[in-house]
């Protein structure tokens, strides 16, 4: 039968992202202090993975977080002849790895915005006094629904 | 800060089969040369811009690479002042940092890149 006379290999690219429920890099690059988280939004186009509020030093803030992405990587699986496939099977599957991403609102202006990661090493002293008491918020938060990534 | 923009160098990278990746980061220090930070880059940047002030001798050049992490490609900008490196990171580092010379800094070369993909966007709309 003609539908089993495929190429000696077939290219299968699945692309587990298709349905980007992540933002990227490059869609923050505009993004300045002061913004609305409306505004925020417009720009990644994407309502937050998460949001909640926290207080901290007697001062409360708003945090949005959303998985971007940090990288992507292709794994290859080759499956042998068979009748079907006599020349056999290549597929690649492309997967994208993410991070959660947050941004950092104190009455109503984006203050901060950045990875889990780098709270703790912010040069910003009120970043600094309120990472603890923002990554416990977001733990308590994560608790109810799955992992958390930091 | 910057009033005069002195040149936009836009250059096709990535021919050459190097890559730039995020190991390359960590070989970065601040004052070095552009000749320098080049060896550790491996690839040319896909936008130069180079601003001078006019009330201070100091000129800047700030370069844009795309970083590669695994074949996922983003905007990484190195800043100099006066041939020294001077700051490194992604956009949205430039912008969150305190110096408002870095926010205004990552502000232009974005903005240019942006001006250009539209005039490109443009051009390939008529034949």
């Amino acid at each position: 039968m003609k539908i089993f006379k495929l190429p000696a290999i077939i290219i299968l690219t699945i692309i587990i992202s298709s349905c980007a429920s992540y933002i990227t890099l490059d869609q923050i690059q505009t993004i300045k202090r002061d913004m609305t988280y409306l505004e925020v939004r417009e720009l990644v186009e994407k309502a937050p993975e998460e949001s909640f509020r926290f207080t901290s030093n007697e001062m409360s803030y708003y945090v949005e977080v959303y998985q971007m992405q940090t990288g992507m990587s292709t794994t290859s699986t080759y499956t042998p002849p068979s009748p079907g496939f006599p020349g056999g099977l290549t597929s690649s599957e492309t997967l994208t790895s993410t991070a959660d991403y947050l941004f950092l609102y104190k009455e109503q202006n984006l203050f901060y915005w950045g990875f889990f990661y780098e709270l703790n090493k912010s040069e910003d002293e009120e970043v600094l006094k309120i990472s603890q008491d923002l990554i416990e918020a977001y733990q308590l938060k994560k608790e109810s629904v799955g992992s958390f990534y930091y | 800060m910057f009033h005069l923009l002195i040149a936009i160098l836009i250059s096709a990278a990535g021919c050459t089969g190097a890559r730039f990746t995020s190991s390359d980061i960590s070989q970065l220090r601040k004052g070095m040369s552009i000749s320098e930070t080049r060896i550790i880059t491996k690839t040319t940047p896909i936008y130069t811009l180079s601003f001078t002030g006019v009330n201070a001798p100091d000129t800047y050049e700030i370069q844009v690479y795309k970083l590669d992490s695994g074949g996922y490609l983003a905007n990484y900008m190195l800043a100099y002042r006066n041939d020294e490196l001077l700051y490194w990171g992604y956009p949205y580092e430039f912008a969150r940092d305190k110096d408002p010379l870095l926010n205004e800094m990552g502000e232009k070369v974005i903005q240019q890149i942006m001006q250009y993909k539209a005039a490109q966007k443009q051009i390939n709309q008529f034949p």
